[in-house]
């Protein structure tokens, strides 16, 4: 436009824009309105801006940052409008057609209507040329007309009305927010239940874990067939994390969530089950029952980072609460514990330090620069983190805390309890509420509480108030009051939730730990303070700290243990260092007894245990005072003590025995001996009577023995130790197994076990029908033991004219054995009735050999009764005896001239007056008087042996 | 389906990513909270990148009980929180009641 008036025009146009202009380089509004209503009437416009002058100033922020975000959608067209805007702003004085023009529809204008408006205006502008051309002069009275009227209306406008224009222009730049608005009215979501007319929910199963993703594709493939004209007739899908492996869709009729479903892979499109209509509103819950609001001061745990599974203490919440501020004792090192690798980078070490309170001495000193002073005197920022009285503070998310099943312990709490000391108690509320789900799922606390349990209530109105415990159900304790600062509460029935409550106990109070790590132990309670008692364990003779509700009065000690945990068991031997050795006698939880091979009594933890010793029974060997082998099993009798205990040996630990004795109580009746001070009464793998000592009435030569093979076992077994026979490889020689083969396993007094070498079985034998296999030869039993019934020297038939001769004796044929020694060898049992020398040991244990082969007649040589002395034969009759009646029997000699052996008689029961080596000197006569037939040492000639009733067994003839 | 920069809506519960929100703001809310272009952090302080329980809703919310029941009904269509974890600004609650908006927070502390 190149017109010269019109160039004036713009020019006086431009001057009366002054005030705009101005209001547009404050404020950007006025940018984009212009720009909006390009062909906006002056008048209208310039109002509006004054009225938004005002405005903005009233308002302040309100609306700037919305227009802000739509000027900077207009700002790019901006230098190219604004010459054209301003051209086109000739004032026109037929503005106030164009001012009624609405907004709304402006916004809608496209191009074609903006072409058609420039040619309106060119047209209104062209009215006014020739206007002016004819009235030049005007003009300037002109413009301030125009000035003065729209100052005046702009006056005009009050505040309210500004406001309004200005939420309606606000408004039409978007959508109008269709939410729920107070205008519209709220329903209560009661009013909106759900009822059998609205559209079914059908839960549909899915692999679990692709719910999500299952529902983005629904609804992509919702979207696109809706606009394939083709739409599905399902509502709505959706998923909760609470159910995994289902999906839900919202549609009217079943048969649309099978067309819906066509072609998806991982849904089951077969199990659809309809979800009943009263469940609608729990399917869409947004709180689950379990958790736990998060408020400042209860505990959580950190699920992330480094302080993963750390307790923590929210602090505080941001505003929007996503962001916990934690209180938490910090995991700092100070970088101490860094690396630095070949390129110069830290390595951090990769196990994080324990968690201690922050030091700010330490941080100085090993990570100085990274340390700031914090905003009070105890508050530090280190390395970005602020560190308040030893403690960290800082944000989690909230999807990285934990707040359910949070289980403080006693011990972290204690940690946190050590900043602020002067503050009171543990914060038992807190703890509660922590608690809470946890009580709620297995109903634990409940059981704390039991009726008879002395309680005080915690707070509320009724706090302080002191009752027992009558009933106690899930989680409401019913008390009734003994004490209330109210007396007429007193002796009333209160029910109180069990959080409220507290136990009280009093020093002195035997307890028992029903929750937490002391768990089952018991103790005495010596101190109380607050909510929290200090108690000396009986287990570990510790004091324990435990809240509390966590006690119940108990009389009993602790016995249950864990046996299943527990790697030592009752009875065990365990080594508790190189030194010493000892065998568990009581276990309890924590801590064990254990009686040490010197015999004393140590309560030890369990990581005062080195080991279990897993001797093998071949490595628990031992010889007691005897020398005989004990191995573990054997019987064995203290020889030593007052109480000669005995019993079988536990274990076998270098020279200490481990015996557990059925007589004592004591340390489960374990006790432990040196291996020299025992002797064994039985083996394990004999079964012989415990009887001791020897079997006197069968010392009796004359009483007659109704089983000769009783007898033989009598003897044999006496002698102790083991039984010859064990191990060794036996021949059955008669009954059903006769012929086969074994090798002997167990033997008692008349039996034999023998384990057959043909099939594995053990069958049981007399012994007599064996025959010992000593390389490759079979041997009788009873030869093997030395018995050797058939091929003994038989004293009823003596060949007598060799005893008489003296000279080579016949007695004792060189088979036999030592008639003590052997123990076994029955003597003169062929003859008629009288036996000699029964079951007696013949001289002690060991006595002198009888034999010798030179007859004792005419050596002389040998003594009888040598060192023994003391043995008696043939107690019955008691008037005999021979080889003196002290401890000196060598005085006594057999076969001597006289002399001294003159004062021994021998004689036997029926007559006692046979006597042997008589008085007379030299003229002793064996035999009765009756006899005197029977002559022996010859020399003496006076000497009668037998008699005549021909009972003699001996030189009967 | 990134999820990690997928953030919700406090006031409608509408889940978009969060650069989506930057660039286009909310299609419920944008005229009450305004979070095109993020000033002061307005994204930040009224979506939440916390969210449970993903549901579709369709063209035909009118009908569905569903988004009756969240009070989406007349929301656009789209994928939607059922729990949302966070609460807007109290500035931004008190700024939407003078605009005669209801908010209810939809992180289960809502009371009716």
């Amino acid at each position: 436009m190149s017109d010269p008036d019109q160039l004036t025009h713009v020019k006086a146009d431009d001057e009366s824009y002054d005030v705009v202009d101005r209001d547009q380089n404050e404020f950007d509004d006025d940018a984009l309105e212009n720009s909006v209503n390009e062909e906006a009437a002056q008048q209208e416009e310039d109002k509006q801006n004054l009225k938004r002058l005002r405005d903005t100033e009233e308002q302040g922020e309100g609306g700037d940052e919305d227009d802000d975000e739509e000027e900077e959608e207009e700002d790019e067209d901006d230098d190219i409008t604004n010459k054209k805007r301003k051209r086109r702003r000739a004032a026109n004085q037929f503005v106030d057609i164009e001012a009624e023009v609405d907004d709304e529809e402006e916004d809608e204008l496209d191009e074609d209507d903006e072409e058609a408006e420039l040619l309106r205006e060119q047209f209104i502008s062209d009215d006014r040329d020739n206007a002016e051309g004819n009235d030049g002069d005007n003009q300037d009275d002109r413009l301030h007309r125009q000035y003065d009227r729209r100052r005046q209306e702009a006056e005009d406008q009050n505040a309210e009305k500004l406001a309004e224009t200005l939420k309606q222009r606000y408004r039409k730049t978007h959508t109008v927010y269709r939410g729920d608005s107070a205008t519209s009215g709220t329903v209560s979501q009661k009013l909106l239940m759900p009822s059998i007319n609205d559209p079914s929910i059908y839960a549909i199963r899915c692999t679990p874990g692709r719910e999500k993703e299952l529902v983005r594709k629904l609804y992509e493939k919702k979207r696109t067939l809706d606009r394939l004209n083709r739409p599905l007739d399902i509502l709505t899908v959706f998923q909760r994390d609470a159910f995994k492996g289902y999906i839900y869709i919202e549609a009217k009729r079943p048969d649309a969530i099978d067309s819906a479903l066509v072609g998806m892979v991982n849904i089951f499109a077969r199990n659809k089950l309809l979800v009943p209509v009263k469940e609608y509103p729990d399917l869409l819950k947004q709180v689950k029952s379990s958790d736990v609001e998060i408020v400042p001061g209860i505990y959580i745990r950190i699920t992330r980072g480094k302080y993963k599974n750390d307790l923590a203490i929210v602090d505080n919440l941001s505003e929007n609460g996503l962001d916990v501020r934690c209180k938490l004792v910090p995991r700092l090192d100070y970088g101490r514990n860094d690396e630095i690798d070949k390129d110069g980078k830290k390595i951090k070490l990769k196990v994080r330090p324990l968690p201690r309170l922050f030091n700010e001495q330490e941080a100085r000193m090993y990570d100085g620069e990274f340390l700031q002073p914090g905003r009070g005197p105890r508050s530090f920022v280190y390395r970005g983190e602020e560190y308040n009285d030893g403690f960290l503070f800082k944000d989690f998310k909230l999807q990285f805390i934990q707040t359910k099943d949070v289980h403080p312990s006693l011990e972290e709490l204690d940690k946190f309890q050590a900043g602020n000391s002067e503050e009171d108690g543990l914060d038992l509320a807190a703890i509660a509420a922590s608690l809470k789900s946890k009580n709620k799922s297995d109903g634990k606390q409940s059981t704390a509480f039991q009726p008879g349990d002395k309680v005080e209530i915690r707070r509320g109105e009724q706090a302080k108030t002191v009752g027992l415990v009558v009933e106690a159900s899930l989680n409401e304790i019913t008390i009734s009051v003994t004490w209330s600062g109210d007396p007429k509460f007193v002796n009333q029935k209160l029910t109180v939730p069990a959080n409220d409550l507290r136990k009280i106990f009093n020093e002195g109070d035997h307890v028992r730990i029903v929750e937490g790590k002391h768990f089952d132990e018991t103790g005495l309670v010596i101190k109380i303070d607050g909510d929290s008692v200090v108690l000396v364990s009986d287990q570990t003779r510790e004091d324990v700290r435990v809240f509390a509700n966590y006690l119940v009065k108990a009389t009993d000690s602790s016995l249950n243990i864990d046996t299943m945990n527990s790697k030592y068991d009752i009875k065990d031997l365990v080594e508790l260092n190189a030194s010493s050795v000892g065998v568990i006698v009581k276990a309890e939880k924590g801590i064990f007894e254990v009686l040490t091979s010197d015999g004393r009594i140590l309560p030890m933890k369990p990581s005062g245990i080195a080991s279990k010793l897993q001797l093998s029974r071949r490595e628990q060997v031992a010889t007691d005072r005897n020398g005989f082998t004990v191995k573990v099993g054997d019987t064995v009798r203290e020889a030593l003590g007052d109480k000669k205990k005995e019993g079988v040996i536990l274990h076998i630990y270098k020279n200490s025995l481990f015996i557990k004795s059925n007589e004592v109580v004591e340390n489960l009746g374990i006790f432990v001996t040196n291996r020299m001070d025992v002797s064994t009464i039985t083996t394990k793998d004999s079964m012989v009577s415990k009887s001791l000592g020897p079997d006197l009435s069968r010392m009796n030569p004359n009483l007659k023995l109704p089983n000769p093979g009783a007898a033989t076992a009598g003897l044999k077994t006496r002698v102790g130790g083991r039984d010859k026979l064990l191990n060794k490889d036996v021949a059955v020689t008669s009954g059903s197994y006769k012929g086969l083969k074994g090798k002997v396993v167990e033997t008692d007094d008349i039996n034999a076990r023998i384990e057959l070498h043909t099939k594995s079985k053990k069958i049981k034998v007399n012994k007599n029908s064996l025959n010992v296999l000593i390389r490759g030869e079979a041997i009788p039993y009873l030869r093997f033991i030395g018995a050797a019934s058939n091929d003994a020297p038989q004293f009823n038939k003596p060949s007598a004219p060799a005893f008489s001769s003296g000279g080579r004796s016949s007695w004792n044929g060189g088979a036999t054995p030592s008639v003590g020694g052997g123990g076994s060898s029955s003597w003169g049992n062929a003859g008629g009735a009288s036996s000699w020398g029964g079951a007696t040991a013949w001289g002690g244990g060991k006595t002198p050999a009888y034999n010798g082969g030179k007859t004792p007649g005419a050596g002389g040589a040998s003594t009888w009764g040598g060192s023994g002395g003391s043995s008696s034969w043939n107690q019955n009759g008691g008037n005999s005896t021979w080889g003196g009646s002290g401890g000196n029997g060598g005085n006594s000699t057999w076969g001597s001239k006289g002399g001294a052996g003159g004062n021994s008689t021998w004689g036997n029961n029926n007559g006692g007056n046979s006597s042997w080596g008589n008085n007379n000197g030299g003229n002793s006569s064996w035999g009765n008087n009756n006899g005197g037939n029977s002559t022996w040492g010859s020399s003496g000639g006076n000497s009668s042996w037998g008699n005549k009733g021909g009972r003699s067994s001996w030189g009967q003839q | 389906m990134s999820s990690r920069t997928e953030r919700a809506c406090m006031l409608c519960g509408l889940i978009q990513p969060f650069k989506k929100f930057v660039e286009q703001g909310c299609p419920n809310c944008e005229s009450v909270l305004h979070f095109q272009d993020n000033e002061d952090g307005q994204v930040q302080d009224c979506t939440s990148p916390s969210f449970e329980g993903l549901m579709a809703l369709g063209a035909d919310n009118k009908a569905s009980w569903v988004a009756r029941w969240l009070r989406i009904d007349s929301f656009v269509l789209g994928l939607y929180a059922i729990k949302i974890n966070g609460k807007l600004p109290p500035h931004i609650i008190s700024e939407l009641e003078e605009q005669n908006v209801v908010y209810r927070p939809r992180d289960g502390t809502a009371e009716d």
